[in-house]
């Protein structure tokens, strides 16, 4: 405590009055240190909840499917959908996987059956191959 | 463009998810619509194995990839260098 001066704090800690008597400005200079570290520490956290976006999004936007669908299938609110409805929800997780995987297998079938095969480099490889180890199998070395 | 072998097990394999993807979403999603009483139902099996299987299929991917992990490994280990 300083007798210097009087500060007077908001309550958010966002402004600082001060009278500053006597030209001491030490209490001034200390409240203003704790305002700076306290500042640097937000900046700090705004930084690190930006950082965390994306996951967060994700995590987000996944729970809010999943609560749909768990609204749906266990009849959470009592809205009593028709039959029809529920019987083509529960099933879903298992669909949306299965579709996927079948996607995905139909990329991999499709891009095996249109790869561009180089027959002429294959052959010049596989004869540059036999010609290396030659050498070396003259050169000593045991294959 | 890829030969022959290549060819034909891709295309075999487009084919093959083309068609597990319409019986799936028939039997998913159309299904449920459709009358108790019409003559496509007799083609599908309850609607629970529209679940378990999948599920079933999961586990024996599971299986055999563990397997031939398992496999590749004892066959790479090698014994210990003693100095």
């Amino acid at each position: 405590m300083h007798d210097s001066n009087t500060i007077i704090k908001f309550a958010d800690d966002t402004m600082v009055v001060g009278l500053i008597t006597d030209d001491d400005e030490t209490a001034y200079m200390e409240e203003e240190e704790g305002l700076l570290t306290s500042g640097l520490l937000a900046l700090k956290f705004h930084i690190i909840l930006f950082t965390m976006t994306k996951l967060l999004e994700w995590v987000f936007g996944i729970s809010v499917i999943g609560a749909a669908w768990a609204l749906v299938t266990f009849d959470l609110l009592g809205l009593r959908l028709p039959e029809a409805y529920r019987e083509v929800a529960w099933p879903m997780p298992v669909y949306l996987l299965v579709v996927f995987g079948c996607y995905s297998l139909a990329t991999v079938g499709y891009r095996v059956a249109t790869f561009n095969d180089c027959e002429e480099a294959s052959k010049e490889l596989q004869a540059q191959i036999k010609e290396a180890k030659e050498d070396l199998r003259k050169k000593g070395l045991k294959m | 463009m890829a030969t022959g072998a290549d060819q034909a097990v891709g295309m075999g394999l487009v084919g093959f998810s083309l068609l597990l993807f319409t019986y799936y979403t028939i039997w998913v999603i159309i299904l449920p619509f459709v009358d108790s009483d019409h003559v496509a139902h007799q083609y599908f099996l309850p609607r629970e194995y529209s679940v378990i299987l999948p599920g079933i299929a999961a586990l024996i991917l599971l299986l055999c990839v563990g397997t031939f992990i398992g496999v590749v490994t004892w066959k790479n280990r090698k014994p210990k260098k003693v100095d």
